[in-house]
């Protein structure tokens, strides 16, 4: 099957191509040399369109239990957002929590076709792939969390070999599919069951005596030993606290070189100026992301509206829940190794707090230079739906609308924030990068994220249009392995995304000494906690790809 | 008044979500765009078209002529303008209903206006159980706005109920203003059995009940002079449809004693 896609402008950072008129040729699934004389299947004339490769969300919560609390938790998510049945698609519901498959197909009707489950704890791991297996459409992937489970902690406070937590981390990320490493608060979801409400990143555990820096540095030298591209990904301590600016600063400092990415930095980013003690810090953190070369980002941008925040962090959804809106909430431990917290939350652009939130959001997107390392999210669902990615493309590509936004909000947010004064506008190029190349290059997707021979015939075709917001909201055609399955923005077939994993290499040792443990403290066997490939892909539920692991380019 | 007249062709042979149905949501439709929307979220679901005949032309005023239990949701999101169902209707009409006025010819089924945040609901019929009172996985009830019930009231109506006003000029069921947060339940006759049972703070009114909860104290008889002004207020807001005014001294219980107990129940007979 050859397809030629005629006279469109390709954005194709990867490959240094930015807004070049030409063809693209696809056979059987991947992109291929242009070649004239080739026979061809299907023809579309795009001329004038804008060609990218499908989008990639690095950061969504898509799967794990906390989505399925959220959920249940949340009737009222539901009314008005059904989605009937149709002949090709399913029926699915829900806005800011949606069922799988209405997220799967909002997702590719969006023109992304790869997202990634960033908090899977590893005793939940079965479900979490089970739930994105559930996910049609795109490509799919996810973080192992570790940091606050007990082995490592143990390990840690025990000084042991090096090698022996490298093993241990290999072995969590074969075992729970993942591919990368999450942490979560270090160190502080365990500290909070033994009754710490803060942990700083030079604090102890009051019972490990190990330090958030510790565990940090470990984790992320332990990834580089082991090859694994994406770099430690870090939501760091303090979240959402006024001030907690100075341990983000300190946690990149700490980090003396060592890769890590800093997930929605921008709940990471307050001081503690002002009447209302609460300010913003994008331009500290700015300055100093710019300098460390080491370190990527992505925003967490939050917009304003109904959602629902889920986190694995429980200490700090537990200081979350006064905010709760509606009322109700739920904060817990699983398996004594981490915790959960879903908080329902409604953004408002009246409240000073909220509305400040959102310019500290814009102000790092917008100071931050290098679009290589900062990611487009939302932190999806906790500082929006992903639906509103369009809208947020709008506000960075935009100042017109941008400062029109800016008038809507709490007046003294206005004063407080710099957006006003910032004339950056990000670029077709540039928006590329946030949302393709980038986040492939880092989470180590070889043939994802651009259009060069060779790579994975997943393309997005926008209608170019001044309204970036309606331009990203319905692409014209979305292909995924060089299937067409989106065409204005409605669903023309649905297929099944493959699921991304590392596996780096280690000691097998490591399970005599996990074998004890999992007698001793587990609720299941560690042969039951692995989950097996055949697991995930049985029932026509996509494929496994393992990406390579090795040294970072 | 200008308006669009909905006809019932033939009775529904399922449940029908009328939530869209709104002078409002209608105003910019063609007849043509009003005849084909969906009455119902699944595949190959029945429109209005298939179910009614349209006369007249969108306006301030939409008429459903002819009614049926099966017609859930009606006027679920109406915020202004009024819908007049010659008729019966199903469960949750007026849930989450903001503004504007609903009028109801006949019976309704459970939930009637559940999550209601302001306007004016009146049912010529009698209404089932719950009304006023809470959704399922929701916080609260009835969170504003005025119901009147020219019938009987089902069983736990205003259940979880936070703002508003219900008034029936018959009967309320038993276990009236279970769970209760706020606002106000009237009836013209009685309350069933155990009103008021763990409810936390509102008011229930009524000149007689059935059995009285043991955790409802006695707290004598009062001249209460907001029983005047809200007598009058009820009757600049209703208007013809307005309870005969409160008399001025009345019996006061306080509870529910086992939960919180700022509830009230005062009894006029």
């Amino acid at each position: 099957m050859l397809i030629r896609l005629k006279g469109g402008r390709i954005y194709d950072p990867a490959n240094g191509v930015d807004g070049v008129v030409r063809d693209i040729l696809i056979h059987d699934g991947r992109i291929a040399a242009d070649d004239p004389t080739a026979r061809i299947d299907a023809e579309y004339d795009i001329s004038g369109r804008v060609v990218m490769a499908g989008a990639i969300d690095p950061h969504t919560h898509i799967g794990g239990g906390k989505m399925t609390i959220g959920r249940m938790m949340l009737p009222e998510d539901h009314r008005g957002q059904e989605r009937a049945r149709t002949d090709l698609t399913r029926s699915g519901t829900g806005f800011a929590v949606p069922s799988t498959l209405a997220a799967g197909y909002r997702y590719a009707e969006m023109g992304y076709t790869a997202c990634f489950e960033p908090a899977m704890l590893p005793a939940n791991a079965r479900q979490a792939h089970m739930e994105m297996g559930d996910t049609p459409m795109v490509d799919k992937g996810a973080f192992a969390m570790l940091g606050s489970d007990d082995f490592l902690l143990r390990q840690l406070a025990a000084k042991e070999d090096f090698n022996a937590v490298k093993d241990y981390i290999a072995w969590t990320m074969h075992a729970a599919q993942a591919i990368a490493v999450k942490v979560v608060n270090p160190g502080g979801i365990s500290a909070f069951k033994f009754n710490q409400r803060k942990l700083d990143l030079d604090e102890s555990h009051v019972h490990y005596g190990v330090t958030p820096r510790q565990i940090l540095r470990t984790l992320s030298q332990g990834l580089v030993e082991l090859g694994v591209t994406h770099p430690l990904h870090v939501h760091g301590c303090n979240l959402g606290v006024p001030g907690n600016f100075a341990t983000t600063l300190d946690t990149i400092r700490a980090m003396d070189g060592l890769p890590i990415h800093l997930t929605h930095i921008q709940f990471h980013s307050y001081g503690t100026e002002g009447d209302m003690k609460f300010s913003s810090a994008a331009a500290p953190i700015s300055e100093l992301v710019n300098a460390h070369k080491n370190v990527s980002i992505d925003v967490g941008q939050i917009l304003f509206g109904q959602t629902c925040t889920a986190s694995g962090d429980s200490m700090r959804q537990y200081g979350n829940t006064k905010s709760a809106n509606p009322k109700k909430w739920v904060v817990m431990d699983i398996e004594c190794d981490a915790g959960c917290g879903v908080v329902p939350m409604k953004y408002k652009d009246k409240s000073f707090v909220n509305a400040l939130q959102w310019a500290i959001g814009l102000e790092i997107f917008l100071l931050v230079d290098d679009p290589w390392r900062v990611f487009l999210t939302t932190d999806h669902p906790n500082g929006a739906p992903f639906t509103t990615y369009p809208h947020l493309i709008r506000l960075l590509m935009d100042k017109g609308f941008r400062r029109d936004m800016l008038q809507k909000i709490h007046p003294d947010a206005q004063k407080a924030s710099i957006v006003g004064s910032l004339d950056r506008e990000y670029s077709l190029y540039e928006i590329a990068i946030m949302t393709r190349a980038g986040p492939a290059r880092s989470l180590g997707l070889k043939d994802r994220g651009h259009l060069a021979p060779g790579a994975n015939a997943d393309v997005t075709v926008y209608r170019d249009n001044e309204d970036r917001e309606a331009m990203f909201t319905t692409p014209e055609y979305v292909f995924k392995n060089g299937e067409l399955i989106v065409r204005d923005g409605r669903i023309v077939k649905v297929v099944q995304g493959a699921t991304h994993v590392a596996r780096p290499e280690y000691d097998a040792g490591i399970e005599k000494s996990l074998a004890d443990y999992f007698t001793r403290y587990h609720t299941v066997s560690l042969s039951n906690f692995k989950v097996s490939d055949e697991e995930i892909i049985r029932h026509d539920r996509g494929s496994i790809v393992v990406q390579p692991t090795g040294a970072r380019v | 008044m200008s308006g669009l007249t909905l006809t019932l062709k033939s009775a529904p042979d399922r449940r029908l979500d009328l939530s869209g149905l709104t002078p409002k949501t209608l105003a910019t439709l063609s007849p043509a765009d009003i005849a084909r929307l969906p009455l119902q979220c699944v595949a190959g679901a029945p429109t209005v078209g298939d179910l009614f005949a349209l006369t007249g032309s969108t306006g301030e005023r939409l008429v459903i002529a002819g009614g049926s239990d099966r017609f859930d949701f009606v006027g679920a999101t109406l915020s202004e303008g009024t819908i007049v169902v010659e008729g019966a209707v199903g469960a949750f009409s007026a849930a989450s209903m903001t503004g504007g006025r609903l009028e109801i010819a006949g019976d309704t089924g459970p939930g009637l206006g559940s999550g209601m945040r302001g306007g004016i609901v009146h049912v010529e019929g009698s209404t089932a159980e719950s009304t006023g009172g809470v959704r399922a996985g929701e916080r609260y009830g009835m969170r504003g706005g005025i119901i009147v019930v020219e019938g009987d009231i089902g069983p736990r109506a205003g259940d979880r109920m936070r703002r508003g006003t219900i008034i029936a000029r018959k009967s309320f069921g038993d276990h009236a203003g279970a769970r209760m947060m706020g606002g106000t339940l009237w009836a013209g006759e009685r309350f069933g059995d155990e009103p008021g049972i763990q409810m936390r703070r509102g008011t229930l009114i009524s000149p007689r009940i059935g059995r009285m909860l043991p955790t409802f104290g006695d707290g004598g008889v009062h001249d209460l002079v907001i029983l005047r002004i809200l007598s009058r207020d009820v009757a600049a807001r209703l208007g013809p449809l307005a309870p005969h005014a409160l008399p001025t001294k009345v019996r006061k219980f306080s509870g529910d004693l086992a939960i919180f107990g700022k509830g009230e129940l005062l009894l006029t007979g």
